[in-house]
């Protein structure tokens, strides 16, 4: 009881197109083992099972991190730790470095891959939001053709997304963010709680009123998948957010399916920590924002 | 399978099923015991080991996914200066009472105090934070993290690199 | 046993790091549901093949378990908890010995559990021997009838909470045909090794029960399983040695967690606060079967309730009922904390009620002499110590942030003495204990008094974990008693000792030890009570979300006195983070079906280290006992006064009532919304 993997069929490709042929030609339960964070613990205690698993760690070409002036390019077995120390990224993408210092502990960060974490699509992972709320692309290969999905339509729900069966994440990509942009990732987790409660993701941009002239908040973690919340950003547009955040729970145009409800808290309180959240994302992606227009001007 | 990685400084291979776990290669085929199992979940860090340098959970990868890589244990890493001074430190300071989730605490604590720079008691509460312990309260082993802090960042630099563990 | 030294290094020698040649690996298959009759089985082992009844063992067991409520070593025709043992296999190792649990058919058909333990009370008996769920039932006190001006009456609850020791349950038997031999973690190899007499029905003789280092216990390893029974025959029929290491889930569904105490308590009082009289229902969810903790907990928490206040007229009824539920363990304090919790929310309900200072309320009912409760709980003179507890706390300088205080008696459970075996070899004094020790640093009491008692040096002394083949007679590590019986033992065997050596060289020296070989073995009987008082002040802050920050904890400790002072703090500052995560996290919770909801040790609320940065003040008061080192008792201290303290902390600063733990973050908000 909980210790020990069952048997499996192992490979260890080198090369993409090598796990793509595996991939498409084994018959039976194939599953892609990264950083295994997720994988193995559902293993361990014989949850799932699989005929094969493919182990993508022996692929160098898909551990890299690019950035360029077009935007910022991930290889899916880039490190979820990797990034968290990644200064480049942390001056340009706060909000990515916010998500990735929140995963888990020191130890699963070091496993644990970017592209996991956006395989897996648990409602609690912590890079999805953020990856919605940038307008990431996501590549999906095959044997046969290649594929570039939109943020917005990969996320499907809780451990479903827009990855076929024979199909591999190849890259991310993350385009430029216009001047004056601010991003910010928050995530709320009780005390000794390994999952949180609600996570968000904003990304604002200002003008040079210093007024909001672009919204995208996500919100996260309580849902079935990474939501963007469209009502909350026409609140937020043309406003200078230097006071308060008019975010209340009337804005929140969630229906009650959408809700991935693990906790044993109460609905009164998830909506409390639901508006914090979101709050305190969007305060903090406006304050960097208009360092911006303030630095720059 | 054959898994070929370097163990504690030396190349060895050998054949493991592949669904056996670091954790059980390492305390099973190479009599590394510091390396605990306290749970089956990936949480309370009783496991942690370094691979290439980083600490991670032993119980939660495949022995064959360190294949060409390099691992540690708290038994190869007995030589290294800052490990000396943390574990003279644990004892000193009472930084284990069962000692159970020891080695996992001295590892983590051993890659917070690579970074060569000093560490504030938040930074050296996150660095732990994937280690359970349930006799101390963290309050003694935070204690024990900071004093061998204090002395490495006392230390020079060259001191360090003379005893050929600079970076 | 491995020294520190050797733990720092890797070298400790934990149970999973037993090895025997041929040893093989037992697995358990367990019940799925919470209550079901059992149609049929198929595996390697099962009830028909392995018989017998997990006897009951550790603090709590002292009095017999009556017949229906002894839990068989595999469950027979009917499973009573999620978890039970049904079947066991065995492999090579434990991935072939998983594999064969995949191969174990069992056909059930599930039974309405009972899971609510007042419910149960008068529920038709979920055993099918026993004639009603109620394990043990007694009235403490005498009934009486007073004329009050107030009467507060509450209901209060802590869920269980589980021991998660970071090393689980685990042993290795060896039966060669004669004798059993068993390594173990555990706290006392006395227990265990009556507890493996009585369930094999095997002569004591031939059953030798060896300590290995023990990765924390918090009252789990005091006891006796089934699985240790089954590894034990499953090693006797197959003649081969059996390894058996629990895993963390299984330690969530099956290992006997503590607390799970119900209080319906009523104070009488006077206006000026004065308590009249208390009455009460103490409810115990023993779980399905009683292990002696179970039948015992209700009447002593009934019996300490009262704690340090002297209350003249008392009258409680305590019962504890069996439920569909893993059974009932000790958890650090078992049944102190949870009579400290009951009557200081208590007190602090009395003050709110009257709108009378809480500190007011407790001195007003502290006796400046001695106090029989009419339960039988002795107390020294209380109100001295509080007096001066407020002072050592410097509880004016907190007041401005609406502290909360708690005040206890801690009860320990030192009856019954302690045995100790000095051996003396080759220039070395070894030293082994019946107490075993798993975290507590029994090597510096051992090493201190010994140094002083025989005028050795430190560096001669060895402590030896304990083993039965070594010390024959001895009791066990719970209940804060190794300070107190343990240290007494030691200053007896090295006595001893010494008047031996007298006798046959006419003086004593320790330059005698230097080439002597010798033992002496003693039983040191204690039959006194040596009580001591504790007291908390805490104060916390809350955020816009609700959540309690724990800012300062603040413990004042009577420890007798403090043999080593370091190992006092650490004990008391473990301790209080296990009573912040009572408070704010721990819980072992269960659906309405029986079903384990608690999914890990994170789930199960064991704080991490970010989860408390506040700080914890340790202040130890001395008032020697009159045994000769002066030791009291400390180790549970801290989970009897920090949960009160810090719940007190609470209700003062958000305003609102507070009954139960842990904490729902919810309840603080209402007032805000209303
Ligand atoms: C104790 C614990 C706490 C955790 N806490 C958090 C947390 O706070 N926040 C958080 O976000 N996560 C958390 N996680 C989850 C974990 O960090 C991530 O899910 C993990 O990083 C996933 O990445 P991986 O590389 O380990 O994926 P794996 O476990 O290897 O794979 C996960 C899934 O994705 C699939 N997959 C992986 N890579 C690809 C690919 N390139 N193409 C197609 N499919 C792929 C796999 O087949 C598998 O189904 C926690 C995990 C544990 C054990
Ligand atoms: S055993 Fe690896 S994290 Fe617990
Ligand atoms: S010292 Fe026992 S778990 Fe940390």
């Amino acid at each position: 009881m909980g210790f020990t993997p069952a048997s499996f069929e192992y490979r260890r490709p080198s090369t993409l197109n090598e796990a793509l042929e595996l991939i498409s030609d084994l018959s039976g339960d194939v599953r892609i083992l990264a950083g295994g964070q997720s994988l193995i613990p559902l293993l361990k205690t014989r949850v799932a099972s699989y005929d094969y698993l493919i182990d993508i760690n022996g692929i160098r070409s898909l551990n890299y991190y690019v950035h360029d002036s077009d935007g910022d390019f991930y290889g899916p077995l880039y490190r979820i730790g990797s990034i968290a120390n990644n200064d480049v990224i942390k001056e340009n993408f706060p909000s990515i470095n916010e998500a990735a210092r929140s995963v888990a502990d020191t130890q699963i960060r070091n496993m644990g891959t970017i592209g996991g974490n956006i395989s897996h699509s648990d409602p609690g992972n912590d890079i999805p939001p953020v990856i919605l709320s940038l307008d990431a692309v996501i590549t999906l290969r095959s044997k046969k053709q290649e594929r570039r999905v939109h943020s917005p339509d990969f996320f499907y729900g809780p451990y479903e997304n827009a990855i076929g069966p024979d199909e591999i994440l190849v890259g991310i990509e993350i385009p430029r963010l216009k001047a004056n942009t601010g991003t910010s990732f928050v995530k709320f987790r009780g005390t000794a709680r390994e999952f949180s409660l609600s996570s968000a993701a904003s990304r604002i941009t200002v003008d040079g009123d210093l007024r909001v002239s672009n919204a995208v908040v996500v919100l996260a973690s309580c849902l079935m998948k990474p939501t963007r919340l469209e009502e909350i950003e026409a609140e937020l547009m043309d406003r200078n957010l230097s006071g308060d955040v008019p975010v209340s729970s009337n804005d929140l145009k969630v229906k009650e399916d959408e809700f991935f409800y693990r906790s044993e808290v109460s609905f009164d309180y998830l909506i409390k920590v639901i508006i914090h959240t979101l709050k305190s994302s969007i305060r903090s992606a406006y304050r960097r924002a208009i360092k911006g227009v303030n630095n720059g001007a | 399978m054959e898994l070929k990685f370097t163990l504690n400084g030396e190349k060895r291979q050998i054949d493991v099923e592949p669904r056996k776990l670091l954790i059980d290669v390492l305390r099973d085929d190479f009599g590394l015991t510091s390396v605990h199992s306290g749970c089956d979940t990936a949480m309370c860090g009783a496991c942690t080991v370094l691979v290439d340098g980083k600490p991670v959970k032993s119980c939660n990868l495949l022995a064959m996914q360190v294949q060409d890589s390099e691992v540690q244990t708290l038994e190869g890493l007995s030589n290294e200066h800052r490990m000396k001074i943390l574990k003279k430190s644990f004892l000193k300071n009472h930084g284990l009472q069962c000692g159970f989730c020891t080695s996992g605490m001295l590892i983590s604590s051993f890659y917070l105090l690579k970074k060569g720079r000093e560490s504030d008691d938040d930074e050296i509460r996150e660095a732990i934070e994937g280690n359970i312990c349930r006799c101390t309260g963290y309050v003694s082993i935070v204690k024990s993290i900071r004093e061998a802090d204090d002395i490495l960042n006392k230390t020079s630099l060259e001191e360090l690199e003379m005893k050929g563990e600079g970076r | 046993m491995s020294t520190f030294e050797d733990k720092v290094n890797g070298r400790g020698l934990f149970i999973d790091d037993v090895r025997l040649p041929d040893m093989q690996y037992v697995a358990f298959f367990r019940s799925e549901y919470a209550r079901a009759r059992v149609k049929h089985v198929k595996a390697d082992f099962t009830s028909r093949d392995l018989q017998g009844i997990a006897a009951a063992a550790g603090e709590g067991s002292e009095s017999d378990v009556r017949t229906p409520f002894r839990e068989p070593i595999l469950a027979g025709d009917v499973v009573s908890y999620v978890g039970q043992p049904i079947a066991a296999v065995v492999g090579r190792t434990k991935y072939e010995a998983e594999d064969k649990l995949s191969e174990v058919e069992v056909d059930y058909e599930p039974l309405e559990p009972l899971v609510d333990p007042e419910g149960a009370i008068n529920s038709e008996p979920i055993l099918p021997d026993a004639e009603s769920n109620i394990i043990a039932e007694n009235y403490l006190g005498k009934d009486f009838n007073v004329d009050a001006s107030v009467v507060v009456e509450e209901r209060l609850y802590i869920p269980r909470i589980l021991t998660n020791p970071i090393e689980t349950r685990g042993l290795v038997a060896h039966y060669d045909g004669n004798n059993l031999t068993v390594w173990i973690s555990t706290q006392s190899v006395y227990s265990i090794k009556e507890a493996f007499s009585r369930s094999l029905s095997l002569d004591p003789d031939k059953i030798r029960v060896i300590q290995v280092d023990t990765g924390g216990a918090f009252g789990l390893k005091g006891g006796f399983y089934p699985e240790y029974a089954v590894v034990a025959l499953i090693s006797m029929r197959t003649g081969k040695p059996m390894k058996w290491i629990e895993s963390r889930s299984e330690h969530i569904v099956a290992s006997r967690p503590g607390r799970g105490a119900i209080g319906k308590i009523k104070l009488y009082a006077d206006t000026r606060g004065k308590v009249l009289g208390l009455k009460g229902d103490i409810i115990v969810d023993a779980g399905a079967y009683d292990t002696g903790m179970g039948s015992f907990a209700a009447s002593y928490i009934a019996y300490q309730l009262s704690g340090p206040y002297a209350i003249d007229r008392q009258y409680i009824h305590a019962v504890s009922v069996a439920t569909n539920k893993a059974p009932l363990g000790p958890y650090r304090g078992a049944g102190r904390p949870e009579a400290a919790y009951f009557m200081e929310r208590m007190m602090d309900q009395l003050a709110k009620r009257l709108a009378i200072d809480p500190i007011d309320v407790r001195l007003r009912n502290l006796s400046s002499s001695s106090f029989v409760s009419p339960t039988g709980l002795k107390i020294d003179p209380a109100r001295p110590f509080f007096e001066r507890a407020l002072r050592e706390m410097e509880y004016e300088r907190y007041r401005g942030m609406k502290p909360g205080v708690s005040f206890f008696v801690l009860v320990p459970a030192a009856s019954g003495g302690e045995g100790c075996k000095i051996t003396v070899r080759d220039g070395l004094v070894h030293v082994w204990l019946g107490g075993s020790t798993h975290g507590q640093r029994h090597d510096l009491l051992v090493s201190k008094i010994v140094s002083s008692e025989l005028g050795v040096d430190r560096g001669s002394i060895v402590y030896e974990l304990s083993d039965s083949g070594e010390l024959s007679k001895g009791i066990g590590a719970w209940g804060s008693r190794t300070a107190i019986v343990g240290g007494n033992a030691v200053i007896q065997a090295c006595r001893k000792l010494k008047d031996e050596i007298v006798k046959e060289k006419g003086g004593y020296s320790p330059s005698m030890l230097t080439d002597l070989n010798k033992s002496v073995e003693v039983f040191a009987d204690f039959r006194g009570s040596l009580n001591s008082f504790g007291a908390n002040l805490a104060t916390v802050q809350i955020n816009e979300l609700s959540q309690v920050d724990v800012l300062d904890v603040v413990c004042y400790y009577d420890v007798g006195r403090a043999i080593n002072e370091s190992v006092v703090r650490e004990q008391i500052e473990g301790g209080t983070i296990q009573g912040i995560g009572q408070v704010l996290s721990e819980k072992l919770a269960y659906g309405k079906d029986g079903q384990v909801l608690t999914s890990s040790i994170s789930d199960a609320g064991v704080l991490r280290s970010t989860d408390f940065r506040g700080r914890i003040t340790v202040k130890i008061a001395e008032f020697p006992s009159d045994l000769p080192h002066g030791a009291k008792g400390v180790g549970e201290s801290p989970t009897i006064g920090v949960p009160p303290a810090i719940v007190s902390a609470i209700e003062n600063v958000s305003g609102v009532k507070i009954l139960n733990t842990p904490i729902d973050p919810l309840s603080l908000t209402r007032r805000e919304n209303e």
